[in-house]
């Protein structure tokens, strides 16, 4: 019977992994890396709470659960409008039509599909992603030079252009360009200074982004949600989703490519990886939809066919999403074990990587281990997403999310405060203003990401010195 | 009117919807969320102040809050710690060490290299990759000597399998402390409580014999002479001029070496094997290597005092001891008898072989004096210079 009981164990850790990562990302704004974080703390303290073989199955466990439950208050809480849903996030959209199931299960069958998907793609990642992995590892600065200028390219100007004069008509159309850029180039000059000299503690210098990212994205997702009064509308409970399997075939594919570019890029996320994914793969988002029944007049073919193709994007959206997020959260951190001749070290990157490579080393065999935990944590977080999507639609809009939002803002920085201190607090409050600056502007969120795309890329390039030495903190 | 179109939104069928939020658009009723400007309709919303205020703290306080971050990093001081505190929750702490370089590698063809630095038993590696000559051109002690007491700050890289390390970059963050004092000792004057310890020794090159991991090169001062063990992979790394220097026979050279123990026969090992500049010609006048640089040995005078020196030998065998492994010689120049052991192995070595060993014979060479159960003993440094009369 003792051979039995360390894979019991690995099971059992797996489980709790989920369900803890499934309990606690629920509660909007918190990400998983916080919690991992804390949990790698408490176990540094007392090794004995998990048998290290079973380390990396619990904290992979809990990834994978994020992957899933943080569609829960992304689209249950997040705080949008209409306009702003159909160009950012059409699930936001679908909640305010009472469709937020749809939105969220939609989403979740895509993270499962993803998630057998990334254990079958084990040949490739042994066969074929190491010669990438070290091909590509030579260029990644200018490859990520490349990511930043099609990045703020691509923000175009959204406003209509109003105004009694034409400084304000300019104005009106061209701020939240400006503002994408001064996001870009403030959160930049902040990146290039935290990282030649963090004023975080040393102590917990492993959670010295934390802060950071809590102030980008966290903090200002709660204010926006604080000022806009929110209110979740009545919720429909239908019994099936409004995809079919072509729908999450091709969704499948544009999400792992978008996947595995944030899994392999450093400091891309899986926002700007289903970006890059998108425009890529956009020109079948605009062909024609093909009807059952072509109107009688020709001229109601637009008014058929573009509502129609407005679906289509949506569906695809949220499926390739729920698929590109478990490449990048989960395959981010499954590279780490794919060890070859090419890669002894394994190709991890990612957050949970980072957290706990101090502490973890992968063997060979580990990476069955691992897959398996994937497909079981995978499927038990997709029930637990379920059944939070059916309270969801029930209790959604009795639910007070002023203080569900005060309540988060509140244990966030609580965290803060007690891992990273005072110092941990002025970093935030910085990165809360830089953060907000798209909230109120209107631009991408995502230009926050400057703060490591540029030090990284400028790093790898072989300046990152040169640049300490410009802001004389060397 | 006015409370008509406040909150006020008009449903598909016509229907006035009512809301109290002060989300909406004051004009069409529509949920604007934090804009400023009702994207239906355009209008302002009323609560502009509140959002305008926002607005200015937002793009205000990124400013300012990024100078004060510069401020603060620039006055921050990373702290001092010891090797032996590093944590795993300090990965990526950017910290100061000191300690002394127990290890050096450059790469001068990647432009690479890596120093080992020591506090006790504790060790980091610093690694600088495609930077050498960088660091060449800022600091003009680079690159340190083994046991320069330095300090360096830097980012920790903690990794379960390879331990603690730190990238260096930029070379401002490298300190020299103390400049390790090399004591220079003559040859002459090394003994058995010198195993262990640094020195910087000059003598001429003699003998080079390969072996399959590298080569002994002997180093012979005033006719004592200790090997040098350089292996391949130390030799390979030498610029061209290191290498021209180690094999050129007769040259005369400093270095800095260990003292070690071989075998029970003292030897030198490359004390900074990854400084090249540790190896220097120190004049280009050429040592023969000839028994005129040895001086004669009297068999009546052998002692422990002249262990590991070479001397000329002319001596007369008195008697063979037939051992497993090879003889022991009885020689005897008429100053008194002393032992002196013939390996079996290297009987092939001397001019007539085995047979040559024959009572009665003379024996005349360069002889070493060792040392075997606390007496002395002489061996054959040097088969060539053997001859029997």
């Amino acid at each position: 019977m003792e051979f039995l009981l360390r894979p019991l164990i690995v099971i059992f850790y797996t489980l709790l992994g989920t369900i803890i990562g499934s309990l606690f990302c629920v509660i909007p704004s918190l990400h998983i890396y916080n919690l991992a974080g804390l949990a790698f703390v408490i176990w540094l303290g007392v090794k004995s709470t998990i048998p290290y073989y079973a380390l990396a199955p619990f904290f992979m466990s809990m990834v994978v659960a994020f992957a899933f439950m943080n569609t829960i208050p992304m689209t249950f809480l997040g705080a949008v409008d209409e306009s702003a849903g159909a160009s950012l996030l059409p699930s936001n959209a679908m909640v305010m039509e009472g469709r937020g199931k749809d939105a969220a299960l939609m989403t979740g069958f895509g993270t499962l599909l993803g998630a057998y998907l990334l254990v079958g793609f084990t040949p490739f990642f042994y066969l074929i992603w190491p010669y990438i992995y070290e091909v590509v590892g030579a260029h990644l600065h200018w490859v990520l030079g490349l990511v930043m200028v099609f990045y703020v390219m691509s923000e175009w100007p959204k406003g209509a252009g109003r105004g009694t004069h034409p400084w304000e008509k300019f104005k009106d159309a061209w701020y939240n360009c400006f503002a994408g850029l001064f996001t870009f180039s403030a959160a930049a000059i902040f990146g290039l200074i935290f990282t030649s000299k963090s004023i975080i503690p040393i102590e917990v210098s492993f959670q010295n982004v934390m802060p950071v990212f809590v102030g980008f994205f966290a903090i200002p997702s709660i204010i926006q949600s604080l000022i806009s009064e929110f209110k979740v509308p009545e919720q429909y409970d239908p019994d099936c989703i409004n995809a079919d399997w072509c729908d999450f075939a091709y969704g499948s594919g544009v999400g792992v490519a978008g996947g595995l570019t944030a899994a392999y890029l450093p400091a891309v996320t899986a926002g700007i990886g289903a970006l890059f994914a998108g425009h890529a793969t956009n020109h079948q988002n605009l062909d024609r939809p093909e009807m059952e029944e072509d109107p009688d007049d020709p001229e109601k073919e637009v008014e058929y066919e573009i509502p129609e193709m407005y679906y289509r994007q949506e569906r695809n959206f949220l499926i390739s999403g729920g698929v590109g997020k478990i490449f990048y959260y989960v395959g981010a951190f499954l590279l780490l074990f794919v060890l070859t001749d090419l890669t002894p070290g394994g190709m991890g990157r990612g957050g949970l990587n980072f957290i706990l490579k101090p502490a973890f080393s992968p063997e060979p065999k580990d990476y069955w281990v691992i897959a398996s935990s994937i497909v079981l944590s995978a499927s038990v977080a997709f029930l637990m997403l379920n059944f939070f999507t059916e309270m969801c639609v029930k209790y959604i809009n009795k639910l007070d999310a002023t203080k569900l939002y005060i309540g988060a803002l509140i244990i966030i920085t609580a965290i803060i405060y007690g891992l990273t201190g005072l110092p941990g607090l002025f970093v935030t409050a910085i990165t809360t203003c830089i953060g907000s600056v798209p909230v109120y502007y209107n631009c991408r969120r995502s230009h926050c990401m400057a703060v490591l795309l540029v030090p990284i890329a400028l790093g790898m390039a072989g300046y990152g010195g040169y640049i300490t030495q410009i802001f004389k903190l060397a | 009117m006015e409370s008509e179109a406040e909150g006020t939104e008009y449903s598909s069928e016509g229907e006035k919807k009512e809301y109290e939020t002060e989300a909406n658009c004051p004009t069409c009723g529509y949920h604007v969320g934090g804009r400023p400007t009702c994207p239906r309709c355009g209008a302002r919303v009323e609560k502009s102040l509140a959002l305008s205020l926002m607005r200015k703290i937002s793009v205000v306080g990124s400013l300012v809050g990024i100078v004060l971050l510069w401020a603060a990093t620039y006055y921050k001081k990373p702290p001092t710690i010891e090797i032996s505190q590093i944590s795993e929750t300090m990965n990526n702490a950017l910290v100061r060490i000191e300690g002394r370089v127990s290890g050096l590698n450059i790469d001068e063809e990647e432009k690479s290299f890596s120093i080992t630095l020591s506090q006790g038993p504790d060790e980091i590696r610093l690694r600088g990759f495609g930077n050498l000559d960088e660091f060449k051109e800022e600091l003009e002690w680079f690159p340190p000597n083994k046991f320069d007491r330095i300090a360096v700050t830097s980012s920790l890289m903690i990794d379960a399998k390879f331990g603690a390390s730190m990238f260096l970059s930029i070379p401002q963050r490298l300190e020299l402390l103390e400049e390790f004092e090399r004591e220079k000792k003559s040859m002459l004057d090394l003994t058995e409580e010198d195993v262990g310890e640094y020195y910087v020794v000059e003598g001429t090159v003699g003998a080079i014999n390969d072996f399959s991991a590298g080569r002994k090169i002997t180093l012979v001062h005033k006719g004592v002479r200790y090997p040098l063990t350089v292996f391949n992979s130390q030799f390979k790394r030498f610029p061209e001029r290191v290498k021209n220097i180690l094999t050129d026979k007769g040259t005369r050279i400093e270095v800095f070496v260990e003292v070690s123990e071989f075998r029970d026969e003292m030897q030198f090992n490359l004390a900074s094997p990854g400084n090249p500049n540790t190896i220097k010609r120190v004049n280009a006048q050429q040592s023969s290597g000839s028994d005129q640089a040895y001086s004669r040995l009297e068999t009546g005078e052998v002692s422990l005092d002249k262990k590991n020196r070479v001397y000329k030998l002319n001596a007369k065998i008195t008697g063979i001891q037939k051992l497993s492994n090879g003889v022991i010689l009885t020689v005897d120049d008429n100053s008194g008898a002393s032992q002196l052991f013939v390996w079996e192995g290297n009987y092939q070595k001397l001019p007539g072989g085995r047979d040559a060993l024959a009572t009665g014979r003379w024996l005349q060479g360069r002889v070493k004096v060792s040392e075997y159960d606390n007496q002395p003993q002489l061996r054959i440094s040097d088969f060539n210079s053997v001859q029997f009369k």
